[in-house]
């Protein structure tokens, strides 16, 4: 490989990690100017979506860019090397483990479908936001930036703020992915949806996030992507969330909308589970709207989404309520402390006053036990100094000080003081009254700083004569101590006395006895924290003057952060004749009644509205999928049946279906071809009505037999309207239900005519076969007889030629030519049976013994010539008659004879026997031959047509099938006696009464 | 010298009209009425020709015609058939049979066939 080929892709690949570095650094740094609770956590982390699809387009050169640009970000907070390294890591990783898990579970679980990826996606992302917030608390951990109690609170400010910017992010970049910028399915309906969606929202948005009304309407900034859900695609949902997600973390950021109630980080902390609420519910609807939101899923949303967003504004409500209860209650409690220390200050100066009010003169000893009592006492602890203020018409402070009789040598200790840097604008010039500070104890030194003179300065002086006039303690406006390098906000305590006894009544009275005061200057900052120092520091006080034209000038301020600038409490008190303003707000420290629960409700309300908008969408979708499923399989069915139907209407055999009773509920066409109806007719047709009353006795007796376990299997004659039979095989099948009770019979008859037709010509062929066979037989028979005739008439013709006529022997001759010719007649008259095709003969009275007889004819000579014995009856009685074909019937006993005769012939003994007996209406005739027997096994196969055990050309084996064939239709029975000795061959047939009167008419 | 002739037959007339035929040809006759019978009479008389029906009870031509075949000096044998198909040509060339005569016949036909087997 040339150099020149690895240099671009190498040059590439540097393009990547420079590009995706860059747009790393920058998202990051975005990211890092919004974060809360220290310099390297945001709840706002967009910079994870971004690296996700950086990984994305670019892949491995991308990791790496993250990873640099990541570090860079977090270097320039200050952070030091190691924790950045650390911190970067958890970024790159995150990136690359959300990835990875992504993959893996729709590589793992791909039948969850389109909500496989949403879900995995999510899960996906939750754990590896969560990966980089551990390292990343771990790296500040390190840094020493994150203490062992907010550990948890950071994690969960990073997870948060990582899993709300993919989540926002990654949808949004994705659904531009898919799209490219084919923003419409190019429908107007659409253009104008996007178009009022962008209005609606942006009003909502004004409405909840910056106008105030905000917690009460929260939830229904949802519409605007259900509408989006409902009518545009995926891409407009995750436009309008990411839109939602800017604004509001902007308004938040403000200190607008319902989420700004508390310090920054509790509010993104609230805002971040809204944000995650909206994120879900905007992939969820993304994925639901590929296969259309159905109503009632997004229903149940909207409904859901009420809910919530009255659940999450009745508990914001009631968390305000109480926070604000609260907050009045600290604040009234916090403003009654400042009252109380207030009274303790004047309570004080009281007992100050007192000591002058009790004596004229009062010894240093004297105020100097005051004021010790006074610094020690920790009531007091704000209290830094304590003076007398004597007040007199000129400002010579010698004069004051020995009309006061200070002692001498107190007097070269004087350090006179005026207020330096004094303002023009402030200096009081040419005072009536000159109140000059007399003595002045602090708690920190013994010297003895006197000689301030109160008419100096305009405040203080404005304040003198008030507390003169009015008698009372009285309150300078705010202003700087003289001595305070920091000029801080302070004011003095001036509590008046007068001449011991004098009238104080009057103003006048109070001018004329004005003595001097007790005061002691109070740097406001000392003073609260004086006051308040107990207390929570929930409470931010913005103290403040108020002079009677209504201006206030600040006087302190609280050092912690106030917020929640909407609610204050601003009282107004009148405090020794000074108006303050103190303005009430929760600082930083507020606890909030119930941190995160209003948030979590909302967000749970949602995610649970999701799940079953989610459920009950597939619910649907399964139904309409089970619905189409089904319409299939019924077509299935449908067509499966027409194919039955069709198979049952044009087979060839008749089918029909019939009730219990026997009547037909089904046929088809061929069966009612047969019986000669069509199909409506046999509707309720009882079907037996059709079977040949010959055969009805036997069909009934056959079913009666299925009823009872047995088959219905038998051939019967159908008679059709036109009087034409069909001879059938015709099957019945019982139709049980459950409860194996009969309901109906399925029948099922075939047209055997061709058959009967073949095996009447096979009777007819087998009668010719036998015909020839009896015909070579009778030739055979007579061939004998004919050579005697023949023989002696020669011998008649040879007597006459050679004239040896013998009169005896002529006689001989002649009688045995007429008695051999008689033989022959006899032989030849039994063929006469076979002259006639008599198989549809009708039946007729048959004489049994006339036809034995006739039968024998015909063989008896074979019997006779070859020696075996025929033994018949004695007697047959005449009387025995049948109904039947005689010719058939002579047939029968004849094939019986030959099969006898040829077992005869070959066995030692030789015999054959007939018997006839007739017993109870039934007739038996039994041919008995002395051969060996049937073998059991060939019993029933004798019957069959062409089993024969002749060789081949002596017999064509039909004999017993015909036979039995004939008997069979005679309604009698033909069988071999199993029991007898030798082999026994029994006809039965049923007797058929004749009357007398009416036989003898017809012979 | 005269031929001696065995006849055998189970009809008893058909045995009568054979002797008068061959008798008046000069031959001597004996008769038998079965093969059982006629075998006997083989063994111990010396017959020139044999006459045999071949549907006899008590043994047939057929193991007659065997029986003499094993004999030292087999005598010919002439059959009378009744029927047309009742004994095959193999048959007949396999028994050592001369000559096979149909029944009816008429006695020249019947003296001539006994003088051709002689």
């Amino acid at each position: 490989m040339s150099s020149h080929r690895i240099l671009p892709r190498a040059a590439k690949d540097l393009s990547w990690v420079f590009v995706s570095g860059l747009t790393y650094y920058l998202i990051a740094y975005l990211g890092l100017q919004l974060a809360t609770l220290n310099a390297q956590a945001s709840p706002v982390w967009p910079a994870t979506g971004v690296a996700v699809c950086l990984f994305y387009l670019f892949g491995a050169p991308a990791a790496l860019g993250i990873f640099c640009g990541g570090f860079l970000a977090n270097l320039q907070t200050g952070l030091p090397v190691l924790p950045c390294f650390i911190l970067s890591i958890g970024n790159t990783s995150e990136v690359l483990l959300g990835v990875w898990i992504f993959k893996f579970l729709i590589d793992f679980k791909n039948d969850y479908g389109r909500h496989g990826k949403v879900i995995f996606g999510v899960v996906a992302v939750v754990v590896a936001t969560a990966l980089s917030a551990s390292t990343g608390t771990l790296a500040l951990y390190i840094a020493g930036i994150v203490k062992n109690e907010l550990i948890f609170k950071n994690w969960l400010t990073w997870w948060m703020g990582d899993l709300i910017g993919a989540l926002f992010f990654i949808p949004f970049a994705y659904g531009i992915s898919i799209q490219k910028w084919k923003l419409f399915n190019s429908s107007r309906k659409e253009y104008g949806m996007v178009i009022f969606l962008l209005v609606l929202s942006t009003v909502l948005i004004r409405w909840i996030f910056f106008d105030g009304r905000g917690a009460a309407y929260l939830f229904s900034i949802y519409i605007v992507l259900l509408l989006a859900a409902r009518i545009l695609n995926s891409f407009w949902i995750y436009v309008f969330t990411f839109l939602i997600c800017i604004c509001a973390t902007y308004a938040t950021y403000q200190g607008h909308g319902p989420f700004a109630e508390n310090i920054l980080n509790e509010n993104m902390l609230h805002l971040q589970l809204f944000l995650l609420g909206l994120g879900l519910t905007g992939l969820v609807l993304g994925s639901l709207n590929e296969e259309g939101l159905r109503r009632r899923p997004a229903m149940i949303l909207l409904f859901g989404w009420a809910l919530s967003g009255l659940t999450f504004y009745a508990f914001f409500k009631s968390n305000n309520e109480t926070d604000q209860l609260r907050f009045a209650e600290e604040a009234r409690k916090a403003q009654q402390a400042i009252q109380v220390t207030l009274n303790d200050y004047f309570s004080l100066l009281d007992s100050g006053v007192a000591l002058f009010q009790l004596n004229n003169y009062v010894s240093k000893q004297v105020w100097r036990n005051y004021v010790n009592q006074i610094m020690t006492n920790k009531k007091f602890v704000g209290v830094k100094a304590i003076g007398v203020v004597f007040g007199s018409k000129t400002d010579r402070v010698k004069e004051i000080i020995y009309r006061n009789r200070l002692r001498p040598s107190d007097v070269e200790n004087l350090v006179v003081h005026p207020i330096p840097h004094l303002d023009p604008a402030e200096q009081v010039l040419n005072a009536s009254l000159h109140f000059i500070v007399v003595f002045n104890e602090r708690s920190d030194n013994e010297k003895i700083v006197i000689g301030l003179d109160f008419s100096s300065e305009k405040k203080r002086y404005e304040a003198a004569l008030r507390a003169r006039d009015s008698g009372a303690i009285t309150a300078t406006d705010n202003l700087h101590l003289s001595n305070d390098i920091q000029p801080r906000s302070a004011f003095h305590l001036l509590a008046p006395f007068y001449n011991l006894g004098a009238p104080i009544e009057t103003l006048q009275q109070r001018q004329a006895a004005f003595r001097g005061f007790i005061y002691t200057p109070i740097i406001v900052d000392h003073f609260i924290a004086a006051a308040l120092g107990h207390h929570s520091g929930e409470m931010h006080l913005t103290l403040e003057f108020k002079s009677p034209t209504g201006s206030t000038t600040p006087a302190y301020v609280s050092t912690s952060k106030a917020v929640d600038v909407k609610n204050k409490i601003i009282n107004t008190t009148s405090m020794a004749g000074q108006e303050f303003q103190l303005t009430w707000r929760k600082s930083e420290k507020f606890k909030s009644s119930s941190n995160l629960v209003f948030s979590l409700m909302g967000f749970f309300g949602s995610l649970i509205s999701l799940l079953i908008a989610i459920m009950l969408s597939s619910l649907q979708s399964l139904a309409t999928t089970a619905q189409k499923i089904a319409e299939i399989k019924t077509r299935e069915i449908v067509e499966k049946n027409k194919k039955w139907q069709l198979l049952t209407e044009t087979a060839p055999i008749g089918i029909f279906l019939m009730d219990r009773t026997g009547c037909c509920t089904y046929v088809n066409s061929t069966f009612s071809q047969m019986i000669g109806m069509t199909s409506s007719q046999l509707l309720g047709y009882e079907w037996t009505q059709s079977v040949h009353h010959e055969d009805l006795p036997m069909v009934r007796q056959h079913w009666y037999e299925l009823l009872n376990g047995g088959v219905f299997n038998c051939n019967y004659r159908l008679l059709n309207k036109s009087q034409l039979i069909t001879y059938v095989w015709g099957q019945l099948v019982p139709m049980r239900d459950e409860t194996n009770q009969v309901i109906g019979y399925l029948g099922v008859s075939q047209d055997i005519s061709d058959s009967i037709i073949k095996n009447n010509s096979l009777i007819a062929s087998s009668r010719m076969s036998s015909l020839g066979e009896m015909a070579s037989g009778v030739a055979h028979e007579i061939n004998n007889p004919l050579l005697i005739i023949l023989g002696k008439a020669d011998m008649l013709n040879i007597m006459l030629e050679n004239d040896k006529f013998d009169s005896t022997k002529f006689k001989k001759y002649c009688q045995q030519i007429s008695e051999t010719t008689h033989r022959i007649a006899k032989i030849v008259r039994g063929l006469r049976s076979f002259a006639r095709e008599t198989s549809n003969e009708p039946f007729q009275v048959c004489g049994i013994a006339s036809v034995l007889f006739e039968t024998l004819e015909l063989c008896r000579e074979r019997f006779l010539s070859h020696n075996i014995e025929l033994r018949l009856p004695q007697a047959i009685n005449e009387n025995l008659h049948c109904w039947g074909r005689p010719e058939q019937l002579a047939q029968v006993l004849l094939n019986l004879l030959n099969n006898a005769f040829d077992a005869a012939f070959y066995s030692e003994e030789k015999w054959v026997e007939v018997h006839v007996a007739g017993a109870l209406g039934l007739i038996r005739i039994k041919v008995i031959d002395s051969g060996g027997g049937v073998p059991s096994h060939l019993v029933k196969k004798i019957f069959e047509p062409f089993y024969t055990t002749k060789e081949i050309g002596k017999g064509t084996g039909l004999g017993l099938s015909i036979s039995k064939g004939i008997i069979d239709k005679h309604l009698g029975q033909l069988y071999v006696d199993h029991d007898a000795k030798h082999t026994t061959f029994v006809v039965e047939i049923s007797e058929h009464v004749v009357n007398h009167e009416i036989r003898m008419v017809e012979s | 010298m005269k031929k001696k002739i065995l006849v055998v037959d189970d009809e008893p007339m058909i045995c009568e009209i054979l002797r008068d035929y061959l008798e008046l040809d000069f031959f001597e006759v004996s008769e038998a009425y079965n093969g059982k019978q006629a075998f006997e009479m083989i063994k111990q008389e010396n017959f020139d020709c044999v006459v045999s029906d071949v549907r006899m009870p008590n043994g047939d031509g057929r193991s007659l015609a065997q029986k003499i075949a094993q004999m030292p000096d087999p005598k010919p044998i002439v059959f009378l058939t009744t029927g047309y198909s009742e004994i095959s040509e193999e048959e007949v060339k396999n028994l050592g049979v001369v000559k096979v005569l149909h029944k009816p016949f008429q006695s020249k036909e019947f003296i001539d066939c006994i003088k051709k087997a002689l």
